[in-house]
């Protein structure tokens, strides 16, 4: 297997589109990656003129591609990404993961918007924050997220699983306003608070929450409820990602809604 | 002295899957699995034959709660997927408490929660966790959770041994005490009640419909009346049959039951072990006894 290691030679202070990174091919022509084209300031530049390369074997299962000192000005990483892992050391911009259907995705630092956009499988895991429309579809388009799993251990903005249809979103922290709306199904687990407008045209879905949430009269208070799901969901999270989510044998009070939409998306709040 | 007799065990291919059934606590972990199982001890009448693998503690089962793990053997894939969504469905989904999942994976899946599903009159919910997908039914004791497919694999039905010996008291004595031992090893089940069964049999009958019929060369009963394997002393035979996942479990499980007998002190009556075969022209796994055991 090998590690390929690309370091900014310079600071970016407009926008950069990464998308071709995920063109990299790990098992032939390490020699072009050098010449891959980037979109800087509009104009399309080879990769060796912004990054320094470093090719190492490496013993494992996968290859790796580490991306070092990037800013928020550098978008579309790990756009489609197929397998492999991805690392980065700082902040990145928008467009993380998006469209993704395979491999992970780590980041240790924040992430603005969109981030695992329409992805489809893989993982996608970071350090710090993100910011709106975590999951959620891209710009012009109808469906969210449909596989994978987000791990998110700061906080993030609005729009998380806008039009989400499957997979597992994890916040460690809070999410802002307009969570879950138009959600078809999925599972997000927002481990402190959700903003206002919540679960807006949920149709169907998953959503636990340690803290009071802001639902209005949209949606129905059903029952108390210990969920065996949550047993398995814990196990997952913990084996997989070491993470403990709320206690194990929590009892939750449950809603459904968005009565508006006849949805039977449900939100799960410990009791 | 026990005699072990030079003859072989015939053994046949079947499809088998595992299974986890968890529960709020064992009891009814256990008793979900018991239903399951009922009605499983022959394939010759009953579809399936199925039996308990193991208990296995809240640390070793998907949901973190105590639960069993039950091995099922069918001749076919067919009747096999039949099996296990008919018994799943009116045996564990019935039974307070309960979840189910598949306890080995493959590339041949079977529909478990997939088919069950639907018993949620739309108000089912699938949860994906990883590569492994789950569907939550509601219930009235709250959600039945079940795992979206079962799993086949290849297993091997039909390792058998036969106690012979002067009376029942002893040669149940001596088939407990087998049982007892071969209960405790994975990738087997004994199929029949108490791992034991009494009527033996054999390939075809005089009667058109039947397609096995009693073993009457080891029936005390008939002997005299028929050409039989059982000398004088001989009143009574029990035999032991092992499902299991290869051939080495099997053998493996004969192996621990046989031994066991043989060096169980204070055991008497029992004069001789010998197994069940149909000359080694039906089956392809045989399992020599005298091999086995050494």
């Amino acid at each position: 297997m090998n590690r390929i290691t690309i370091k900014l030679k310079r600071n970016i202070d407009s926008e950069l589109d990464l998308r071709n990174i995920s063109k990299i091919d790990f098992e032939n022509n390490l020699t072009q990656i050098s010449k891959i084209k980037l979109l800087f300031q509009n104009r399309e530049i080879n990769l060796g003129k912004l990054f320094n390369l470093k090719i190492k074997k490496i013993n494992g299962k996968n290859n790796e591609l580490i991306v070092l000192n990037l800013n928020q000005n550098c978008n579309y990483l790990g756009w489609k990404w197929k397998k492999d892992i991805l690392k980065v050391n700082s902040n990145v911009g928008s467009f993380l993961g998006a469209k993704m259907s395979g491999g992970e995705i780590h980041v240790n630092g924040s992430v603005k918007n969109f981030t695992g956009s329409q992805m489809t499988n893989g993982k996608i895991l970071i350090k710090s924050n993100s910011l709106d429309f975590v999951g959620s579809s891209l710009p012009g388009n109808k469906t969210g997220m449909s596989g994978g799993v987000i791990i998110i251990n700061g906080n993030t903005r609005d729009y998380l699983g806008l039009n989400m249809r499957k997979g597992l979103i994890f916040v460690a922290g809070s999410s802002r306003n307009y969570c879950c709306n138009n959600m078809i199904a999925g599972t997000v687990i927002i481990k402190n608070g959700i903003g206002k407008f919540f679960g807006i045209g949920m149709r169907r879905g998953t959503v636990f929450s340690h803290k009071k949430v802001s639902v209005g009269d949209f949606f129905i208070e059903s029952n108390e409820l210990h969920p065996i799901f949550f047993n398995l969901l814990y196990n997952f999270l913990y084996k997989n990602y070491g993470l403990k989510v709320f206690n194990k044998n929590k009892i939750f009070r449950r809603f459904f809604g968005d009565k508006n939409v006849d949805g039977v998306g449900e939100l799960l709040i410990t009791k | 002295m026990i005699d072990i007799e030079d003859t072989f065990a015939e053994a046949f291919p079947m499809k088998a899957s595992r299974l986890i059934i968890t529960a709020f606590n064992k009891k009814w972990a256990k008793k979900a699995a018991e239903s399951f199982c009922g009605f499983a001890t022959s394939v010759i009448a009953c579809g399936c034959e199925a039996g308990i693998e193991i208990d296995l503690p809240s640390s070793q089962t998907p949901d973190g709660r105590p639960g069993v793990s039950v091995l099922v053997f069918a001749v076919s894939s067919k009747e096999l997927e039949k099996q296990l969504v008919n018994r799943a469905g009116q045996c564990v989904m019935t039974t307070p408490t309960t979840a189910i999942f598949s306890g080995n994976t493959s590339e041949d899946k079977i529909p478990l929660g997939n088919a069950l599903r639907y018993f949620g009159d739309g108000f089912q919910i699938s949860k994906s966790l990883g590569d492994r997908r789950y569907w939550r039914i509601p219930v009235m004791d709250g959600e039945f959770i079940c795992e979206d497919f079962a799993y086949k694999m290849k297993g091997i039905g039909g390792g058998n041994f036969l106690i012979l010996g002067e009376n029942t008291e002893c040669v149940l004595g001596a088939a407990e005490i087998a049982v007892k031992k071969m209960n405790k090893l994975k990738n087997v089940i004994l199929p029949f009640p108490g791992g034991i069964v009494r009527s033996g049999s054999k390939v075809g009958s005089k009667y058109k419909n039947l397609i096995a019929s009693t073993n009457f060369e080891y029936c005390p009963s008939l002997k005299g009346v028929v050409k039989s394997k059982l000398d004088n002393n001989t009143r009574c035979v029990l035999e032991i049959v092992i499902d299991g996942i290869n051939e080495e479990d099997i053998s493996s499980a004969m192996r621990h039951g046989i031994l066991e007998i043989i060096n169980s002190k204070g055991l008497k009556g029992v004069s001789r072990i010998s197994a069940g075969n149909y000359g080694g022209k039906l089956g392809p796994h045989l399992f020599k006894l005298k091999s086995v055991i050494s």
